[in-house]
């Protein structure tokens, strides 16, 4: 775990500084997590990326959304973690090793994603995405931002935590 | 703060406390001089030095607090005493822990007089401290000096103390230590007795029993002696249950104390902090009357102690400052504390000082690489404020000893929740910070019983439970269709599988063989309910959270609690669960078929998994396991043929792609082998062409199960299938 945090801190600083200069050539280039479930990947703004982790066992909750795979304890506090292959009706095929959650925040709602492995962090520019193909379901694709030019999917982060379809009252 | 204090009642109770403390540092401070004695190593005597130093400290200051000049005086010298032992400007000496005892004893004595104003057996405080003054002045000389042993002089300080107490006052009080207006108990224990005295609920539900079958009885034979004895249960049975109810309402109300307990300690803990940083501030505190839970108020101490100390260090300016913008001199601090309708406390803390400084706070952020590169510009207020929670993050350039390290908040964000509550902070530049705690009455402990249904365990509130029994199938009947179960009472309640209402079951969790079914017999607004569960595994004690800001509610489910290995186990909501049964009849069908199976022994069946991958093994272990099979595990196909050689399973579960051996030939070599050539096979893999499954099923295997699928209890229901 130290040693995650030593090489998230670093990295975090090493972009920061990367930012800095990128601000100042007035281009809209931002920082985003990367990850993948199952081949594809996808990205997500890292300012609502607030830790990554091993995932430790999960408590399903019986009744509880499909795409809601259970709630972990995790540092004194009960989180749930949602399952985007399940969101998405990604088809369930394949070797998958979903042992990575990513805590996503936003205000008070914050939730863990699962991932099968964490890419990094990249800084790219916003401008460059393009939308979503036409033949992505409508309800998968209320929450993609659009498709960087190398494949990755951006999700569109803010959405995702306060949709009221994610959020269970 | 003392002008405040005008109540005579007030100040009563406040000596009473004080007394509590002041007792408390005594002994400790006594034991800290005789370990002073037995240890050798420098760095423990170091240790104890600085911890007695900590006791008189705070002793003085309470005594301050209270407007007891001549325990303050004393404890103002001790404390300077020990002030010098720990920079090491003094040696300790023999002589000089006697003259500590002794002046020890006379503080026992200041502090038992306190008795109800009673001045008996009067000790000269001045005298000690004087005495005290001139060691410490002697002991600094001869330190200097580098004197091997004390002069005679000290010695005869030592004495003069000793005439000065008079020891008979020092016995006679050790006995009214027990006369003391309060105890301490480990409210551990008090929840102990609570929940102990909960159980007698049930010698009142027994009684009630007893009388109406005697009743019953007394009905068919009339007999003058039998209606005596119901007479004087019936007697009996009325003045217990009140017993019973005044004890538990009696127990219920000592787990509740009001704010005012806390506070005493908080007008001295400003008035100190305000003299360290030279600031000066007044204190407002309302709703000091307020209940709340014991434990919960005793887990308060330390967040809101650090919430004030913030609001002093970082919150309120220096006199100066203030004058200059025009404040008045004085910053406020105001501490207000509510009762909510819901039972719920809210306290508020706010100071009118700076403010929170947004920018220090985004910089530290920043600088711990707590935003991954974020756009703070992008950042509102709001989040920045919600910042200060997160470890690392301080407003401060400067960490100071009471607060900067950042990671006071952290640890308030996170106490706060684990005691069911939350916390909020709003600031405004240039005019304050106002900090609000909400927090529920009483701790929401409940017992519960751990049951499992469908391999899922899960808690069931005590609270709801009217029964956990153990009966044979052929005790379950019908009406109609319903499966019916009729109690010792006559009362006929309807029995249904839990995991059915909670929509968890399996399609053949109907068909189980067992000799025995478990029922939990749970009731909710007049509802009686019997729900058949595969394992009643305990009795705990819990509190239920809830599931995060995205879970907020689902059906049937309260939230879920901890059990002491860490693990997080749902809890049933109980009146939900019964209300989603009765709305739906259909669920009590057929249970009565289980009568007809055929009694077999329950025993765990074995499962072998080979697997390579240590991921999916794990899952694979973990799946299995819940479902309730005993697991083994081989990390190839030859481990697992040896395994299979050695050991007696059910079933076999084996991946394809494996080295040494492969999933197929594993299958070829047990189905050619002479220990288990008719076990079940299932090849389970990410490989999934037709022609693998032909391949595996020409092997011999009996199913093919597409790895990732498993999770959709396809795989239980398989080797449900077989065994």
């Amino acid at each position: 775990m130290k040693s995650d945090n030593q090489i998230l801190r670093e990295r975090a600083v090493k972009n920061a500084q990367k930012m800095e200069s990128k601000i100042t050539s007035k281009e809209d280039y931002l920082s985003f997590l990367e990850f993948t479930l199952l081949s594809q990947r996808f990205a997500i703004e890292s300012s609502f990326a607030t830790e990554v982790h091993f995932l430790k066992e999960i408590t399903p909750i019986p009744g509880a959304p499909h795409f809601v795979s259970g709630v972990i304890f995790h540092r004194g506090k009960i989180l749930s973690v949602i399952n985007l292959r399940s969101l998405f009706k990604m088809r369930e095929r394949g070797l998958t090793d979903l042992n990575k959650f990513i805590i996503l925040s936003y205000k008070d709602l914050y939730f863990g994603i699962i991932a099968d492995s964490i890419t990094g962090i990249s800084q790219k520019s916003i401008s460059s995405i393009t939308p979503p193909p036409s033949t992505v379901d409508l309800k998968v694709s209320t929450f993609i931002s659009g498709i960087f030019p190398d494949g990755v999917v951006l999700l569109d982060a803010k959405k995702l935590i306060t949709s009221p379809e994610i959020i269970i009252k | 703060m003392l002008d405040n204090f005008e109540n005579d009642n007030f100040l009563k109770e406040l000596l009473n406390d004080f007394k509590v403390e002041a007792i408390e540092h005594y002994e400790s401070i006594v034991k800290g001089l005789t370990d002073l004695e037995l240890v050798s190593a420098a760095e423990k005597k170091q240790e104890i030095i600085e911890r007695i130093y900590r006791n008189t400290h705070s002793l003085k200051g309470a005594a301050r607090a209270v407007n007891l000049n001549e325990i303050e005086r004393l404890c103002s010298c001790l404390e300077t005493i020990f002030g010098h032992l720990k920079k090491g400007e003094i040696a300790v000496t023999s002589q000089l822990l006697d003259s500590m005892h002794k002046s020890i004893d006379v503080l026992k004595v200041l502090i038992d007089n306190l008795n109800d104003g009673e001045k008996n057996g009067s000790v000269s405080a001045n005298a000690t401290i004087r005495n005290l003054e001139y060691l410490l002045k002697l002991s600094l000389q001869q330190f200097k000096d580098q004197k091997e042993s004390i002069s005679t002089d000290a010695t005869a300080v030592a004495n003069i103390i000793i005439e000065e107490t008079t020891e008979s006052d020092v016995h006679e009080k050790e006995t009214e230590r027990h006369d003391l207006y309060s105890v301490r108990i480990p409210t551990g224990h008090l929840h102990q007795i609570l929940s102990e005295s909960e159980d007698f609920i049930a010698v009142k539900t027994t009684l009630e029993y007893y009388r109406k079958s005697l009743e019953n009885i007394y009905i068919r034979h009339k007999d003058d002696e039998l209606y005596k004895i119901i007479k004087d249960l019936i007697a009996f049975q009325s003045v217990s249950s009140r017993m019973i109810d005044d004890l538990i309402i009696n127990i219920r109300e000592t787990l509740l104390a009001n704010f005012s307990t806390l506070f005493k300690v908080i007008p001295k803990m400003i008035r100190d902090l305000s003299k360290e940083y030279s600031k000066e501030i007044a204190l407002n505190i309302r709703g000091e009357e307020t209940e709340i839970d014991r434990r919960i108020l005793e887990e308060l101490k330390d967040p809101l102690i650090h919430i004030i100390r913030n609001c002093i260090d970082h919150g309120i300016e220096t006199p100066q400052e203030r004058v200059e913008i025009g404040k008045e001199i004085r910053g406020k601090i105001d501490i207000r504390i509510e009762k909510l309708i819901d039972r719920k406390v809210r306290i508020t803390i706010s100071d009118d000082g700076a403010g929170i400084n947004l920018e220090s706070v985004l910089g530290s952020a920043v600088k711990n690489g707590l935003l991954l590169g974020t756009n703070t510009e992008s950042l509102s207020g709001e989040e920045i404020i919600s910042l200060i929670f997160k470890s690392g993050v301080s407003s401060r350039k400067f960490v100071t000893d009471i607060s900067g390290r950042g990671l006071g908040m952290s640890i308030v964000a996170e106490k706060i929740s684990i005691l069911g509550g939350s916390i909020d902070v709003t600031t405004e530049k240039g005019k304050g910070t106002k900090f609000t705690i909400t927090l529920p009455q009483t701790i929401s402990t409940f017992r519960g019983i751990l049951i499992e249904t469908e391999g899922m365990p899960l808690m069931i509130p005590s609270l709801y439970l009217d029964k956990a029994v153990r009966v044979s199938p052929d005790v379950i009947g019908n009406i109609g269709d319903k499966s019916v179960i009729k109690c010792i009472n006559g009362e006929t309640i309807g029995v249904v599988r839990l995991s059915k209402v909670l929509g968890i079951e399996r399609a053949d969790s109907v068909n189980r063989r067992s000799d025995v079914i478990r029922l939990v017999i749970l009731i909710s607004n007049n509802k009686r309910i019997a729900f058949i569960v595969d394992k009643i595994a305990g009795e705990y004690e819990g509190i239920v959270k809830d599931m995060g800001p995205q879970l907020q509610y689902v059906r049937n489910i309260a939230g879920v609690t901890i059990i002491e290995n860490g693990k997080v186990i749902p809890v049933v909501n109980v009146s939900e669960v019964i209300d989603s049964a009765s709305e739906n009849p259909e669920l009590f069908e057929h249970e009565q078929s289980m009568q007809n199976n055929p009694l077999t022994q329950e025993r765990e069946k074995r499962i072998l998994i080979v697997e390579d991958s240590i991921t999916v093994r794990t899952m694979l272990k973990n799946f299995v396991e819940n479902a309730g099979y005993s697991v083994t595990t081989a990390v190839d196909g030859l481990d697992g043929y040896n395994k299979l050689e050695n050991e007696e399973f059910d079933l076999l579960i084996s991946d394809i792609e494996m080295p040494r051996m492969n999933g197929f030939e594993l299958t070829k070599r047990v189905r050619e082998s002479k220990a288990c050539p008719q076990i079940p096979i299932i090849l389970v893999t990410a490989l999934e062409t037709q022609n693998d499954m032909k391949m595996g099923m020409e092997a011999g295997a009996d199913a093919y199960i597409i790895k990732s699928n498993f999770e959709k209890s396809n795989l239980v229901q398989t080797i449900k299938r077989f065994i």
